[in-house]
């Protein structure tokens, strides 16, 4: 019960909301200040009852945590020299679970839709320069938290990202998807986890961004670039652009 | 940890209005409070219930107090109108 604020405020309102009922019923009489009594009760109860759904680590000690891992990609990828934007692959690319692929050379356009091997360096095409880095992002391991596959169409793909976003992770209120000229836009209302500030986030966009970009690359079933992102007014814009498979 | 806190504020909000708006007009039945307060509660509580993590269990069994405990309250107010009935 003590674990978390929810815990110590649901107690609080119990203890405190049960004195307020018990002494306006016995000495004052009042019934509202019953009622308000009962309310803090029920308040408080409900608190406790929250604080045992809350996960054991929060979301900012998450990413402490997961910074370490970050620091580490982010030093592979300027080891080795690499600039361009990553390309989010769908698992039907891939022999494993969805990964980002950081390409040597930039402006790349189409990827064989062959299962690409679960190494480090992989070969995407036939030209010598078609060799990349496949990394795992935030959005290979968000995806996990979808019942079902992403579906084809724009509603499935709001849908599953509400559902990660908002219900799964609790880091938006909102999100919204349309197509506009062949790209995609994805809108994420009062976003809690902007983070642009990491080397790495040039290359593989923003946590909220990489989670987008990796469900949208299930749902069309094709490689996916992030174009472009930013946020005003407590909304986080990303622009993806499908890349062709074949 | 954003949406379970605007769970508990909408309740509180909730709560503390139709208390303060029924006592600002003299109600003093509780069963009147209590009615109210479960259909603020299921109500809030649905709009909510679609969280990751949500403990429903536990919610759902303060809805199943909450009821019986207005039911009481109605049975106890029937039972003092038919003795005081029965009196005069």
């Amino acid at each position: 019960m003590m674990r978390n604020a929810h815990g110590l405020v649901g107690l609080a309102l119990l203890v405190g909301g049960t004195s307020l009922a018990g002494s306006a019923w016995l000495v004052i009489d009042y019934i509202p200040l019953v009622a308000l009594g009962l309310a803090a009760v029920i308040l408080g109860t409900v608190s406790i009852a929250i604080s045992y759904s809350t996960p054991p680590i929060l979301l900012d000690s998450s990413l402490l945590l997961s910074r370490v891992g970050l620091d580490n990609i982010s030093s592979v990828v300027e080891e080795l020299g690499l600039r361009a934007p990553a390309l989010y692959l769908p698992r039907s690319h891939l022999d494993g679970p969805p990964q980002a692929l950081i390409p040597l050379r930039d402006g790349v356009d189409s990827i064989a839709k062959r299962p690409l091997a679960h190494r480090l360096i992989v070969q995407f095409g036939p030209g010598p320069e078609d060799v990349g880095v496949l990394i795992a992002t935030v959005g290979s391991s968000a995806i996990d938290l979808l019942d079902r596959p992403v579906g084809p169409e724009l509603s499935d793909l709001e849908h599953a990202l509400s559902s990660v976003l908002v219900s799964s992770l609790d880091v938006a209120s909102s999100v919204r998807v349309w197509e506009d000229g062949g790209a995609l836009t994805v809108e994420v209302d009062r976003p809690t986890l902007w983070h642009r500030e990491h080397p790495i986030d040039e290359i593989l966009g923003s946590p909220v961004a990489a989670i987008i970009a990796t469900l949208a690359a299930e749902s069309l079933d094709a490689p996916v670039r992030i174009l472009n992102e930013f946020q005003a007014s407590r909304r986080h814009s990303v622009q993806l652009q499908p890349i062709a498979s074949g | 940890m954003k949406q379970r806190n605007e769970y508990l504020l909408a309740l509180g909000v909730a709560f503390i209005g139709i208390t303060v708006t029924l006592g600002a007009f003299g109600a003093d039945r509780l069963e009147l409070y209590l009615g109210i307060f479960v259909v603020e509660y299921v109500a809030l509580t649905f709009m909510f219930a679609y969280l990751r993590n949500w403990p429903g269990r536990i919610l759902n069994g303060i809805s199943f107090v909450l009821i019986t405990a207005f039911a009481l309250a109605l049975v106890a107010r029937a039972a003092t109108v038919i003795v005081s009935l029965n009196l005069s």
